[in-house]
């Protein structure tokens, strides 16, 4: 079998500043193969955007990366040269979307003057205007944005343009691997779906082989990826088959986001109620010992509160869980 | 081209025009042409009112008091006489409305005999026009090599971070606070006394041959000139590169920097972003820079002898020549007022948003 | 008051308050322990340079130098504080209460400040000097007050917009509380500390401001009181040329060091608050 894609191996990045240390990511390995959809879900805070900043390659500022190993593709990011991660893996095997797209345009520049700028630094010679343009214009339809996107300045655009055109310059070069951070948040629910179907448009047409898929939505993680992990304070709490994880959650923490979505049968009733996980989510200077989800868990045992649970791998499929119970 | 297509060509030309300069920033200019237009008006009406309120009339400063030779019917006669040629015994609206004719016909009439510099009965607007020119050769230099090489030095230092850096910002905020005529009188003493390298007063040496439009004098000129530009620049500087840094500093953790980063832009690129939105805020801050300096001018005129405009309004403020302060004043509202409209209409033409508008 | 704590623990702040601090416990001790610097036209006594006698030396009428430094430090600070308060009263009124209405009391104060905004201080002040022709500290510390207080206007109303949209003031107003007393309990309590910055701010300009024009000869009256720049300004004043002044070095260099220092120490403070109210400049 081929290597994975993807590759992460007790990952550790933490936020450092004149707040002390935030755990955002501690201790998180993932697989991810090549034409695969795979869906990272979990509350707000939880270190889901972190672990994305990670994968991309260029954290902000604040945030270090600590240890574990990344290898993308092979290619091991953060011990590798600089040039060769700018050049190599960055756009053309990875591209990562941000979580804010409509902030990643540069505003004082047209798009198809970032266009010129984004091709001419990546291949390192200018290119033919006319030729550059015809590509992106071509590109963008296939994502369902008229050329006339292109002469425009980005706040001339709408939300959803601007996130599409975005996505559009990402996957540019028809990376392997496609990080996208939470793209149907700031969408109202007929963008959403414009957005999902773009997606997997882009999967069909071979634009990327696969998608690394971050959100809290989880009926758009339904819809588009077909592994899915869950995370919670910092790691992974499970991963399986979408379906598996939907129609059968091991973790606690799994089952109590599946039933606190609303759902309906299809005579339009709400089906069952709708119940939210009693507390809050744990500050992430400070994460509870043990197992990190115990102050919050209906099954909590006394091992819990002091030992972590090790990933136990269940019986079919890739199902993976960090529970005491199904030890 | 077929003949016909050279009829629609000036109406192609417009559309382009018109796509050019869109509606919004037509608007833009108008709004400022009548926000400058009103200021204007609310300084001459200001100039106009304030001194005129003030129970101390001028001309009891220039006329001796009656003592000895004259008794008080001839000293009330002179007053009158003066008080009517000056035309200060209308009135208040009628001088009103004079003032304003003489605005417009660009008579401000003549300086007053008790002033030091400009000699009586000079045309007031005659002697400003020959004084402006020096003011303007200390202002505009000042602001534009400050505005390019402190910005240049503020983006430079947030690039490169770290001590060096942090040197930098110290040094900016220092030279930024440290008060211009200070400096100056700190630079003569050091430079001009003490190292003897600089003249010490004036904008040209005294000589034999009187000065004349050649290398010799233009270089005699610049040597003058040197230390009363210095003791701004070097204040200006400072202000610049400590607020680019902290702009630039500030744009390169937004998000379309860090998207650069991940797209794969070498740094130097994304830091060409950074500072390109770094700069816009800037030019606003020119208009207040410009503001102040034209102030710190004056002051430093009056160390260094040079002949600008500040010199002349605080002579005529010490001798009390009505006319002369009043039309120093005006041509300094003039070129303030002047310069602030060029520099919102270029900000407007260089930041897109309100060049092209919203749609 | 998370506010004051954070203060508090700022370094800024605290290192910036100390020196302004000491600059004005030297002007108030120091005024109080020296003797009136009194003139000595006699040989010996004239200019002398820096002696145990005299930690500054003597002027050239053979007043001390450090005595007369003293009291301008005091005297400036007075015009600091006369002009800054004046002035930050004056842009409060016009900056808080405009668009805390909205509707045409906002639009026609933002108007006024930003009509007066474009005038030249400097050449305003030495304009209204003329015109009250007696020039004593009060007058100095007014006329700086009314010409610089737009600035502080603008910014004051930039930050009572941005606060005006918070959510509490709704829930106020929601509850049918009227505006004033909105204001008075509400909106003063966020705002008491930046109106703090601005003031800070505004006596510092004010300050630099009364020094600019004492240094040309507009300023107080030297017989009256003397400051920092009345200081500067006889130093030139009393010496037929540059070669002459430039040889009493002791006489002038210090006001400027003093007032270079006290506005570092400002910029540091203002800095300092900065942080505090902006998360975002906080740097690791």
């Amino acid at each position: 079998m081929v290597g994975h894609l993807l590759e992460i191996e007790e990952l550790k990045g933490y936020y450092r500043g004149t707040f002390g240390v935030v755990f955002g990511v501690d201790g998180v390995s993932l697989t991810l193969d090549s034409g695969e959809m795979l869906g990272l879900a979990g509350e707000s805070g939880c270190g889901k955007s972190t672990l994305a900043e990670l994968v991309s390659g260029s954290p902000p500022p604040l945030l270090h990366y600590e240890g574990g190993k990344i290898l993308v593709d092979g290619f091991d990011i953060y011990h590798m040269d600089p040039e060769v991660l700018r050049t190599e893996v960055k756009c053309k095997r990875m591209s990562y979307v941000p979580q804010a797209s409509m902030e990643s345009l540069n505003p004082v520049k047209r798009i198809r003057d970032f266009l010129m700028d984004v091709v001419k630094e990546r291949t390192g010679k200018k290119p033919s205007r006319e030729k550059v343009l015809k590509t992106a214009g071509d590109h963008l339809k296939k994502l369902g944005l008229e050329s006339w996107v292109l002469d425009h300045y980005p706040f001339e655009l709408s939300g959803g343009m601007k996130q599409r055109v975005v996505i559009g310059i990402s996957t540019l070069w028809n990376p392997k691997l496609l990080v996208i951070d939470e793209p149907t948040s700031a969408l109202d629910v007929t963008s959403q779906k414009r957005m999902i179907k773009s997606l997997l448009d882009l999967k069909q047409a071979k634009i990327i082989e696969s998608m690394l898929y971050i959100s809290h939505d989880l009926s758009s993680l339904r819809q588009l990826c077909d592994r899915c992990a869950i995370m919670y304070c910092g790691k992974i709490v499970e991963t399986g088959d979408m379906d598996d994880i939907i129609n059968n959650p091991l973790h606690p923490y799994t089952q109590g986001l599946i039933s606190s979505v609303v759902s309906y049968d299809p005579k339009g009733r709400k089906k069952g109620g709708l119940e939210s996980i009693p507390g809050e989510h744990p500050d992430l200077r400070n994460p509870p010992p043990g197992c990190r989800f115990h102050p919050r868990c209906p099954y909590a045992m006394n091992i819990c509160k002091t030992k972590e649970p090790p990933v136990i791998k269940a019986e079919k499929g890739r199902r993976e869980v960090s529970c005491w119970l199904h030890k | 081209m077929p003949k016909w297509e050279y009829a629609i060509m000036p109406r192609k030309l417009f559309a382009h025009l018109r796509r050019f300069f869109t509606n919004s920033f037509v608007k833009f200019v108008a709004k400022k042409v009548v926000f400058y237009a009103i200021v204007m008006f609310v300084a001459m009406t200001f100039v106009f009112f304030i001194p005129r309120i003030v129970p101390v009339n001028p001309i009891d400063l220039m006329i001796p008091r009656p003592s000895g030779g004259i008794s008080p019917e001839q000293y009330a006669e002179i007053r009158n006489y003066y008080m009517r040629f000056f035309g200060l015994d209308k009135p208040l609206f009628d001088q009103y409305i004079i003032f304003w004719r003489q605005i417009l016909t660009l008579d401000l009439g003549r300086s007053f005999p008790t002033s030091s510099v400009v000699s009586w009965p000079r045309p007031v607007l005659g002697a400003i026009l020959g004084f402006l020119p020096f003011t303007l050769a200390l202002v505009i230099p000042v602001l534009l090599l400050s505005f390019i090489l402190g910005n240049w030095i503020g983006a430079r230092a947030a690039y490169v971070g770290g001590k060096r850096s942090e040197l930098a910002y110290f040094f900016s905020v220092f030279s930024n606070r440290l008060p211009c005529f200070w400096l100056g009188m700190v630079l003569l003493f050091l430079l001009a006394t003490r190292a003897g390298l600089f003249p010490t007063v004036g904008w040209i040496s005294l000589r034999v041959k009187p000065p004349s439009l050649d290398l010799d004098t233009f270089l005699d000129v610049l040597w003058h000139y040197c230390l009363p530009f210095l003791s701004l620049f070097i204040v200006y500087l400072g202000g610049w590169a400590t607020g680019m840094r902290s702009m630039v500093i500030y744009e390169m953790d937004s998000g379309y920097v860090r998207y650069s980063d991940q797209l794969g832009f070498r740094k130097s690129k994304s830091m060409a972003y950074a500072k390109r939105n770094a700069i816009l805020p800037q030019f606003t801050g020119i208009n207040l820079y410009l503001n102040a300096l034209i102030g710190e001018t004056t002051i430093i005129e009056n160390i260094f002898g040079w002949p600008g405009i500040g010199r002349l309004l605080v002579d005529s403020v010490m001798t009390s020549n009505f006319p002369m302060i009043t039309g120093c004043f005006l041509v300094i509202m003039v070129v303030v007022i002047f310069g602030n409209f060029l520099i919102d209409i270029l900000y407007g033409f260089v930041d897109p948003r309100i060049r092209i508008g919203r749609r | 008051m998370e506010m004051l704590e954070l203060l508090r623990r700022s370094r800024k702040f605290i290192i910036g308050s100390a020196v302004v601090g000491a600059i004005i416990m030297l002007g108030i001790i120091g005024t109080m322990v020296t003797p009136e610097p009194k003139m000595n036209l006699s040989q010996i006594g004239k200019a002398q340079p820096p002696s145990w006698e005299h930690p500054l030396g003597t002027t050239s009428l053979g007043e001390d130098v450090f005595a007369q430094l003293c009291r301008g430090i005091s005297n400036s600070f007075m015009v600091g504080l006369l002009g800054g308060g004046l002035g930050t009263l004056i842009a409060v009124l016009l900056g808080a209460l405009g668009p805390y209405k909205g509707g045409l009391a906002d639009e026609s104060s933002n108007f006024v400040t930003n009509v007066i905004l474009v005038f030249p201080i400097l050449p305003m002040l030495l304009f209204l000097s003329y015109v009250l022709g007696e020039r004593s500290l009060f007058t100095v510390g007014m006329l700086v007050a009314l010409t610089s207080w737009p600035w502080a206007a603008r910014s004051i109303r930039s930050q009572v917009l941005s606060l005006k949209e918070r959510e509490f003031i709704n829930l106020a107003r929601m509850s049918g509380m009227k505006d004033r007393t909105t204001v008075i309990t509400e909106v003063l309590p966020n705002m008491l500390a930046y109106i703090l910055m601005v003031f800070v701010l505004l006596a510092g300009g004010a300050i630099i401001a009364e020094a600019g024009i004492s240094v040309i000869g507009v300023g107080p009256d030297r017989g009256l009181c003397v400051t920092l720049g009345n200081m500067m300004y006889s130093a030139i004043q009393f010496h037929p040329s540059v070669w002459h002044w430039s040889s009493i070095w002791w006489w002038f260099i210090p006001p400027g060091l003093v007032l270079t220092a006290c506005l570092s120490a400002i910029f540091v403070i203002h800095a300092g608050m900065d942080e505090v109210f902006n998360p975002r400049m906080r740097r690791v």
